[in-house]
């Protein structure tokens, strides 16, 4: 059964939004996820987020990997313009993308000015797993306590995020995406903190 | 011919754009994110924000309460719950445990919100530094710089003219310790249920074109000096004359023939539902007689 764009994309939205609003919970996707047939380059759960949140409004850079058609999917399925990392509102990066193409996607986003602080990039982020224990603790709104995470490969980033943030409201949110269609939000709020052994 | 509605009532670009412009506003809590407020079937300054809100979110298996100054079955919650489920088909109830998303024109439901659900409020004015500062330009680069001495100043005036802060609904909160914001009319008694609030809660101003958020668990302080805290509406010796509450939000009322005076829950659908068990703790005392 082919993807609904009505109510498969409210659903993948409220699962971000549900995610947004409480950094460190893991959602899934994968009902919606299973639907995509399109034969693409990405995660099933990125083409997803991709047909939620992109429109002929905004605009998206792909980072990793052969980006060309992956973005000329999303072009012809959402009508986003693609566009050059740093003006591009939405930034993908996929499971190919090496170290070096993370670290300069953070360092060259847009993360907004002290106005318009809003008008900053979302990254969305593949990786190989998220899962709910690990070393990884993430405190700020949303969460009430503090929530226990792991993300894989996170060392590549995490720096780079952090600085990227450290100048509030001005930062980059990401969405988190892995291999089992599983979903996790952190938005500029989220101090991350490594747990000492 | 009548044609068949969208779902939801708007056209998928305009909730795409909405559901955007709401994901920015959960990562910046408190600031008020920009949309293209859409034309709805009700008059701006009647819900519109909230509706738009509504309607980006809600999904087929949502189940919908609205309330209008505490009442479920005030014409604009009827009308917006019409409205809402003739475009979708979803469930809509007055009970508040039932509900997974709830709009409201003013209050938050005395019975306390889950993690399950998301608080929806209209907004009339979602500038806390509109009386202080009317340029739209300005009053954002306030925000941006931090700056509120306006809404302090504020505050400070009417402790020197009435000896207490004089807000009677809309005073203003900081949020996560950034961002000074407009609550929504929403009586003072209702602020500390924003803190650290288990749902998460979105306003909308559809006339001024505004979409903000307080994410769950996100610290709210209402504005208050050291020594002049921030008075909640004080209901002392006072309780509803229908169910006899006294730790709810009441609205006074005078009774136009004897002139007396009397409270009311304002929350209809606690009101209610207090009402009902306390009927039921009844019939099981002469049950058991």
């Amino acid at each position: 059964m082919a993807m609904d764009v009505v109510h498969d994309t409210q659903k993948g939205y409220r699962t971000i939004l549900h995610c947004m609003s409480r950094p460190g919970t893991i959602e899934n996707v994968s009902e919606i996820a299973d639907k995509v047939t399109v034969s693409i380059e990405c995660l099933s759960a990125t083409f997803v987020t991709s047909l939620t949140l992109l429109d002929r409004e905004v605009s998206f850079s792909v980072v990793g990997g052969d980006t060309k058609k992956m973005e000329e999917l999303f072009v012809a399925y959402t009508m986003a313009t693609s566009a050059s990392l740093k003006t591009a509102d939405y930034v993908f990066i996929t499971k190919q993308a090496s170290k070096e193409q993370i670290i300069s996607v953070f360092q060259n986003v847009k993360t907004g000015t002290l106005i318009n602080p809003q008008q900053s990039a979302t990254i969305i982020l593949e990786t190989e797993y998220l899962s709910n224990s690990g070393n990884l603790l993430l405190t700020g709104p949303g969460i009430e306590d503090t929530e226990e995470v792991s993300i894989a490969n996170n060392e590549y980033w995490l720096e780079a995020r952090n600085n990227v943030n450290s100048e509030y409201p001005l930062g980059v949110d990401m969405i988190l995406l892995d291999e089992f269609a599983h979903v996790m939000c952190l938005p500029r709020t989220t101090v991350t903190k490594i747990r000492e052994v | 011919m009548k044609n068949k509605t969208h779902f939801a009532l708007m056209d998928e670009g305009s909730k795409k754009e909405i559901r955007r412009a709401t994901l920015k506003a959960v990562a910046i809590p408190g600031y008020q994110v920009p949309f293209a407020s859409r034309e709805m079937p009700i008059a701006r300054g009647w819900g519109t924000g909230g509706l738009q809100l509504t309607l980006s979110i809600i999904g087929k298996e949502d189940v919908l309460k609205v309330i209008d100054q505490g009442a479920d079955e005030s014409v604009n919650a009827v009308n917006i719950k019409k409205l809402v489920h003739h475009t979708t088909g979803v469930e809509t109830t007055t009970e508040t445990e039932d509900a997974t998303i709830i709009q409201s024109r003013h209050r938050i439901p005395e019975v306390p919100v889950t993690e399950k659900q998301i608080i929806v409020l209209q907004v009339p004015i979602p500038e806390p530094l509109r009386l202080v500062e009317p340029s739209e330009m300005k009053t954002k680069q306030l925000h941006g710089e931090k700056e509120y001495s306006g809404a302090w100043l504020m505050l400070f005036e009417q402790i020197m003219k009435y000896g207490k802060t004089a807000t009677y609904a809309d005073h203003p909160v900081f949020v996560h310790d950034r961002y000074v914001m407009a609550p929504s009319p929403i009586p003072r008694f209702d602020n500390i249920k924003m803190n650290d609030s288990k749902a998460l809660i979105l306003l909308g101003a559809g006339r001024e074109k505004k979409i903000y958020a307080v994410p769950p668990y996100t610290k709210v302080t209402s504005l208050a000096f050291e020594d002049y805290a921030m008075e909640v509406e004080s209901f002392a010796g006072k309780h509803c004359s229908l169910c006899h509450s006294t730790d709810v939000f009441l609205d006074e009322l005078v009774n136009e023939e004897t002139n007396v005076t009397y409270y009311q829950c304002n929350d209809t659908s606690n009101c209610l539902a207090t009402l009902n068990e306390k009927e039921k703790v009844v019939e099981v005392g002469i049950g058991n007689a």
